[in-house]
């Protein structure tokens, strides 16, 4: 089982504050949506748990140990921009992943890729957005880390894609085992997938609850809470 | 994991090195062509090819380190579970193999060109032409061996101030730019000092100027006392040894303060 706690964690972008001293204990495993207005800190959230981000204060433990960029091996991150490598093949960039991620699997990279019916040989450079997207995700689901950060993977996608991408995630994901953190503009798509809510404003962690409790604690939809507590 | 991200790094570096070679190779056939007409214009064109192997390493490493940035890929790159070291070293090391085959070419094209120069008929060639191909043969040793730390260093300086960039927004380059200025003049005031000779200048490795000398003698030139131009082991472990310093430095940030 995973744990994944913030303690005190606070980031700052010169005068802004992106988060301010988030205390947080996530659950061990599951999908958890991390929603919330522009400029709320769900990305900086994300990226601090992957160590891409050097907080200004306070703490990410994953399993104990502090959050950190050799730590891919326990947290993938999944930006919402082009970060594959223009000049590979999807082929070639399954072998780059199978060669730098520990615990690759490969034979799930590529029954993705298979179920994308995308072709291995084509320049990942030529792809449309919408099949980098799927590409970047399904290469991110086979690193089988215990936290996967997928940060707007919807976004600017159509809803064919968007719907492929949570088929492919729920399919993929193994809830007892992994975590999975995903920000989304897109709540009301996501709500159905959702195991737990964090709502961030302005920093601060507004809602943190299992999306039942809160459902039934509210009883109103994600996007009609999410619109109460952001006012 | 290490053969990966060089793998991944040859990939990504070689169009750029094409295009370079491509530049170079223009302009050694221009070298050539000058060199069959007896122009010693040629010359010139090496000299230049050589200062741009001077800033080859700079060029190649600020276009690896860079590039993740511009292409956005350094969320990738950054999340890879490897030792800063080997994410480092794989892009230094890279952008050093296509130094090493590009001074190569240089190297040969230009004692060709030299041995051209030579069989033009021009009497004044045929003479000082040879003299100059077999000087630097006898110099080739020291001249490499400065033209290569000097173009480490300039590389590494770039890389420095880069990543200084990406760990403090907006004042990181600045930062590190005074911080590499003061280190290299530091450097040359610690080089030139008595203590710097005691402990470092020993153990010649070659002596260019004995070579230079006794190559000058054979061709009935009188020379005054030789020496002077020495390549010392102490000297050379020193600079491999700061190097390596340097690489560990960049890796140490690449892990602590970099941010994507």
């Amino acid at each position: 089982m995973t744990t994944l706690t913030l303690h005190q964690l606070t980031k700052t972008y010169g005068r802004d504050t992106a988060l301010d001293a988030v205390d947080l204990v996530f659950p061990a495993s599951g999908i958890v949506g991390v929603i919330g207005p522009n400029g709320s800190g769900k990305s900086t959230l994300l990226k601090a748990i992957c160590g891409l981000l050097r907080p200004g204060s306070g703490s990410v433990k994953i399993n104990g140990a502090s959050a950190a960029r050799q730590r891919g091996a326990d947290a993938a991150y999944l930006s919402e921009e082009d970060s594959l490598y223009g000049h590979m093949t999807i082929r070639q960039s399954v072998a780059f992943a199978a060669g730098v991620y520990p615990g690759f699997d490969r034979k799930l990279a590529d029954t993705l890729l298979q179920e994308m019916k995308l072709e291995s040989n084509q320049k990942i450079k030529h792809l449309s957005r919408g099949n980098k997207a799927r590409v970047k995700l399904a290469l991110t689901m086979a690193r089988k880390t215990p936290v996967l950060c997928l940060d707007e993977p919807l976004s600017g996608m159509d809803p064919i894609v968007r719907e492929d991408i949570l088929r492919l995630l729920v399919t993929h994901l193994d809830v007892d085992e992994q975590l999975c953190l995903i920000t989304s503009h897109e709540v009301k798509e996501l709500e159905p997938f959702l195991d737990h809510v964090l709502i961030l404003h302005e920093g601060r962690v507004v809602v943190d609850s299992g999306l039942d409790e809160l459902r039934e604690e509210r009883q109103k939809p994600l996007i009609e809470v999410l619109k109460e507590v952001t006012q | 994991m290490y053969a990966a991200l060089w793998k991944k790094e040859w990939r990504e570096s070689l169009p750029r090195f094409v295009i370079i070679l491509g530049l170079l190779s223009a302009g050694y056939i221009g070298i050539l062509v000058l060199a069959f007409r007896g122009d010693p214009l040629g010359v010139l064109i090496g000299i230049a090819a050589v200062g741009l192997h001077l800033v080859f390493l700079f060029l190649q490493w600020t276009l690896a380190f860079h590039g993740e940035w511009k292409s956005r890929t350094q969320w990738t790159w950054l999340n890879i579970p490897a030792p800063a070291w080997q994410l480092v070293t794989a892009k230094l090391g890279v952008g050093f193999v296509q130094y090493l085959l590009s001074v190569a070419l240089m190297t040969g094209v230009g004692f060709w060109a030299l041995a051209v120069y030579a069989q033009t008929g021009d009497p004044m060639m045929a003479e000082a032409f040879p003299l100059f191909a077999e000087g630097l043969l006898a110099l080739y040793p020291l001249l490499f061996t400065m033209l290569t730390l000097l173009s480490i260093s300039l590389g590494l300086v770039a890389v420095f101030i880069l990543l200084m960039m990406k760990s403090w927004l907006p004042l990181g380059g600045w930062i590190g730019t005074a911080a590499a200025a003061a280190a290299v003049y530091s450097w040359f005031q610690f080089s030139g000092s008595a203590v710097y000779a005691s402990l470092f200048q020993n153990v010649v490795l070659f002596d260019a100027g004995a070579r230079l000398e006794l190559l000058l003698n054979e061709e009935g030139v009188e020379t005054g006392a030789g020496g002077g131009l020495y390549l010392y082991a102490g000297e050379l472990t020193l600079e491999v040894l700061v190097i390596a310093a340097i690489i560990a430095l960049l890796s140490w940030m690449l892990d602590r303060i970099v941010q994507a």
